[in-house]
């Protein structure tokens, strides 16, 4: 990317030279009054280098993503008849390209005119660059006189310097902000235009899925898929997690807790790729042979278990494996901000420990258990690798866990993992799969950290 | 808290009130004891999981190769139409050619798998002896040792993943005639006969098989590969797959090869020979070094790492250099500036929302945004380590907001009561402190990111990269991605290399967090 380094170059010339000018001015009017500068000359450098600076950065963000569009539309203004009445795909894949075409100066072109038409996007692009590489000049250039005329000897550079951080620190904390609005807008943007192809009744209530064909959106079928998985992945990871939290906080000594808490929290460390080959490679054969020596024996009817390669309770029992030390790391929080005294006054009236726990410290860390739970859940609805990797593509509704079944998740990358043309609605159903998941998500979270919100000032 | 039921049992008398006590005993010791096996279980899973895929990987670590003495010439690789030597860079087919002859000159015929069937080595796999002599013409005309990974299919099959085998040896004392050629000999006179005072009894068990799966049966002396056609009595009727016969040889070995030959990728030729080679010296256990030093291949023998863990890398630095700045002013401005309001709380209920978001949502952002709007390439570690910086963010302030939460109150008012200002007091005196902790933070929240897969599969990253990318606009994939892509792979093969990715993997995430904890207990310790 030479772009690139033109661009770093530029800023870093810019720097340098704005740093010095700002020092050495300050210094001029230090030894032209003399008097003491009220900020001390190295400020006065960082003033005027984030004074010319700044406007430059942020002109090449804007000229390197907006210098493709504009290149392009240009092209295409310039483009004869024929080329223009081509349908928009074709069109699209012949800029494209003509596009790689330019960075293989050494390779001719049979058709002159395709030669002649990849010179000029160079041309283009060299223009557009120039005009803006100028102009970004001249922002640094005005950013340097505005800034230098504050430079006075008792003018207070530091705190314009400390306005201008902390205006660049807000901008930070709300780049947040600015990407849940960008996850929004994409969701909403084309998931809107999904549904302009498709009834959002037919695809949030109909029982069919087969994208293939660009007709059958129904996501019951997935929506099953995703729940089963996660039911059975909530039923490895609630009763295992909660037990551990229990035993780590109630149980344990200091000394086992040290060891036994962090080599629990290594399954959180575990990638989730790594955890979805583990169910194909170990999990998913065993479920399969033992689903298969469940048909042999006499009592069961012949295929009463599909055992497919594939199956959601491999998925499900691996993702479940996943969950728990997130489950047991919440869970044990929650349960240590009970307060002492409960368990002491439980012991005190003569109960056993199982009693203090299942009767008073359980039923007092209740909400947090359940915000554990949720989190839990949100965790597996979201979950993609595992699902992807082990639980298949078979879009259906069925009770046999031995069978493969398909989730959002799974099918949000099998849409989108090839090309991806945002134009039809194969591709597009996958930001309608996407909104559902981000709402569901979302709502479970909101409701878990609220939970946990109000318990900790109960408790706190 | 008391239970009115258990007042009133324990007044019906002292024996039912002692078992009340025992059964409470009980209850007690069986929710311990549950609890405690919980947490085993984890601990456990944790086991299986690694030892699982270590013990998997252990299989790639070393590869079967040839190992061949070939002697370069220009007369012989450079093609006519050629011009310049370093055409013969690209000159396979010749390269293959001195291979073959040199295998042949050993088999003293030619292979099976040279016809029909699998290859013995991978056509490609001459590909770095061909670019390193066109490199370094000096290395034409002289006979050097070359080595050249087979195929993975005999690789599988010699490290017992294609067929079940068993092996022993036949004393010569059990045996009471010689190898001769059989009577019933055809015109090739490829037929011998031995015989046993006792038959072995894997042999014995082998011949009673049905036919459908029939196991194949070889004797096999140092300079020849035997297949037992029948069995008359106390005789074996062989016929010769490969070799010269020694009338009187030192050893005489069998091989059962219990999987039948239709239910294997293997033919019992491809097996007399490739066990001939062994026996030969020619093919021989290596390093399997080309599994760090190369790139992906479509051939599992050729496939290496090094590609995706330079995407890795530099998807990693993109990350890093996107996400730490913003992420730390942005905990600065929450933790020290921000006015109690409505505003921060939004900001602050959004930061701890995006932490939950689902990975694979940042990946549709990534496809929509940046990909369809904003028009960047496809595959490249510049998009992947946007998507992953942005989701690795709200990680990164999350932890520094605590790191910073962790400085003692009164380093910021000793500061402020000197003179500084708030920001003076943030930059020289809390980040410092905070330091530490802050860098913690990011390096667990980094090392999350490296492991990440699901977005980087929405926007492009599962390719096939056989050239390792040289910048951050290049198409390239990860390491995750590449455990996902070669997961899929039809061929076993791919499974050891696939545990051995993800043991390279692991390593690296540990690495990174025993740097994190290690600076988090220096923390500790100030």
């Amino acid at each position: 990317m030479p772009f690139a380094w033109y661009a770093f170059v530029l800023l870093a010339a810019a720097g340098m030279a704005s740093y010095t000018a700002g020092r050495v001015q300050a210094l001029f009017l230090k030894f032209q009054s003399g008097k003491a500068l009220r900020s001390s000359e190295g400020l006065h450098g960082i003033f005027i280098l984030m004074a010319t600076c700044l406007p430059m950065f942020l002109g090449l963000a804007v000229l390197a993503s907006v210098d493709g569009p504009i290149v392009r539309g240009a092209l295409v203004s310039e483009l004869p008849e024929r080329l223009l009445a081509l349908p928009t795909v074709q069109l699209d894949q012949y800029l494209e390209q003509l596009w790689y075409l330019t960075g293989q100066s050494d390779v001719q072109l049979s058709d002159p005119f395709d030669d002649a038409a990849r010179w000029r996007i160079v041309a283009l692009m060299g223009q557009v660059r120039l005009v803006g590489g100028g102009s970004i000049v001249a922002m640094g250039l005005a950013g340097y006189w505005f800034a230098s005329r504050f430079q006075t000897v008792d003018a207070p550079i530091r705190d314009y310097l400390e306005t201008t951080l902390r205006m660049i620190f807000f901008a930070s904390a709300a780049v947040a902000v600015l990407i849940t609005i960008g996850i929004l807008a994409s969701l909403v943007f084309q998931g809107v235009r999904f549904f302009a192809f498709v009834n959002p009744l037919d695809f949030l209530f109909g029982t069919s899925w087969n994208p293939s064909n660009n007709q059958d959106f129904g996501a019951i079928p997935l929506f099953f898929g995703t729940i089963g998985i996660a039911i059975i992945a909530m039923a490895v990871a609630a009763p295992i997690g909660i037990l551990s939290a229990i035993y780590l906080s109630e149980y344990a000594s200091p000394s086992f807790r040290r060891v036994a808490k962090p080599a629990m929290e290594v399954l959180a460390g575990i990638p989730t790729v790594v955890y979805g080959f583990f169910a194909i490679l170990l999990v998913a054969p065993i479920i399969r042979s033992l689903a298969r020596s469940v048909n042999q024996l006499t009592w069961v009817p012949d295929g009463f278990l599909a055992a497919q390669p594939n199956s959601a309770l491999a998925a499900g029992l691996v993702m479940g494996i996943m969950i728990i030390p997130f489950v047991s790391s919440v869970t044990d929080g929650v349960l240590r901000s009970v307060p002492d005294e409960y368990r002491e006054g439980a012991l005190a009236l003569g109960s056993t420990r199982a009693e203090m726990i299942l009767r008073i410290v359980l039923p007092a860390a209740r909400p947090g258990i359940f915000a554990a739970l949720l989190l839990g859940v949100s965790r597996a609805v979201g979950e993609t690798m595992i699902v992807v990797m082990a639980a298949g593509q078979r879009a259906q509704i069925t009770l046999d866990a031995t069978s493969d079944m398909t989730t959002v998740t799974a099918q949000i990358v099998s849409l989108l993992i090839g090309d991806s043309a945002f134009d039809s609605p194969r591709t597009l159903s996958a930001f309608a799969l996407g909104g559902v998941l981000f709402l569901v998500t979302v709502i479970f979270n909101l409701i878990a950290l609220r939970v946990v919100r109000q318990y900790r000032t109960a408790y706190g | 808290m008391a239970d009115p039921k258990e007042i009133n049992m324990s007044h019906t008398g002292a024996l039912s009130g002692v078992r009340v006590v025992r059964t409470r005993r009980i209850v007690d010791r069986v929710l311990k004891g549950l609890a405690i096996s919980c947490v085993g279980l984890s601990i456990a899973f944790l086991a299986v999981i690694i030892l699982s895929v270590v013990s998997i990987s252990l299989r790639a670590l070393t590869q079967y190769q040839l190992f061949v003495v070939l002697t370069p010439t220009l007369e012989r690789l450079l093609p006519e139409s050629a011009s310049n030597v370093s055409d013969i860079g690209n000159n396979m087919e010749g390269f293959n050619t001195l291979v073959l002859e040199e295998v042949h000159s050993v088999l003293g015929e030619p292979l099976l798998s040279d016809s029909n069937h699998i290859e013995l080595f991978a056509p490609l796999a001459v590909a770095s002896i061909a670019e390193a002599t066109a490199e370094s013409p000096n290395l034409l005309g002289v006979s050097r040792q070359y080595r050249i990974p087979i195929s993975s299919v005999f690789d599988q099959y010699l490290k017992g993943q294609i067929a079940d085998e068993s092996f022993g040896s036949l004393s010569q004392a059990s045996m009471f005639s010689e190898m001769k050629p059989s009577a019933a000999g055809r015109a090739s006179g490829d037929l011998y006969s031995v015989g046993f005072r006792e038959m072995p009894r894997d042999i014995k068990t082998a011949m009673n098989r049905k036919r459908a799966d029939l196991p194949s049966i070889f004797v096999e002396t140092d300079n020849a590969i035997f297949q037992v056609i029948s069995v008359a009595d106390d005789q074996l009727i062989l016929e010769k797959r490969v070799g010269d016969i020694v009338p009187e040889p030192d050893r005489i070995d069998y091989r059962v090869v219990w999987t039948p030959e239709v239910q294997r990728a293997i033919l019992d030729q491809q097996i007399a020979e490739v066990n001939y080679l062994k026996r030969a010296g020619v093919i021989r256990p290596a390093l399997n070094l080309r599994f760090l030093s190369s790139g992906d291949s479509t051939y599992p023998e050729l496939a290496g790492i090094l590609a995706a863990l330079v995407g890795s890398f530099l998807t990693l630095i993109v990350t890093a250099l996107i996400s730490v700045p913003i992420g730390i002013m942005a905990a600065i401005w929450l933790e020290e500036f921000a006015p109690r309001n409505r505003l921060t709380t939004f900001i602050e209920v959004n930061i701890n929302n995006l932490a939950a978001v689902p990975s694979i949502v940042f990946g549709l952002l990534g496809a929509a945004v940046l990909l369809n709007f904003f028009g960047l390439p496809r595959s490249a570690p510049i998009v992947g380590g946007l998507v992953l910086a942005l989701l690795t963010l709200p990680t990164v302030i999350i932890a520094s907001r605590a790191a910073l939460n962790a400085v003692s109150q009164d380093i910021r008012t000793a500061a402020l009561s000197l003179g500084a200002s708030p920001m003076q007091m943030v930059i020289d005196h809390v980040l410092p402190v905070a330091a530490p902790g802050i860098i913690t933070g990011v390096i667990l929240g980094l090392a999350r990111s490296l492991g990440e897969t699901a977005p980087l599969l929405l926007i492009g990253m599962v390719v096939f990269i056989g050239e390792v990318p040289s910048g951050v606009g290049d198409e390239a994939t990860t390491l995750p991605v590449l455990i996902y892509k070669w997961s899929t792979g039809a061929e076993r093969a791919w499974e050891p290399l696939t545990a051995a990715t993800i043991v390279v993997l692991l390593i690296i995430l540990v690495l990174m967090n025993v740097l994190a904890s290690y600076l988090r207990q220096r923390y500790e310790r100030r």
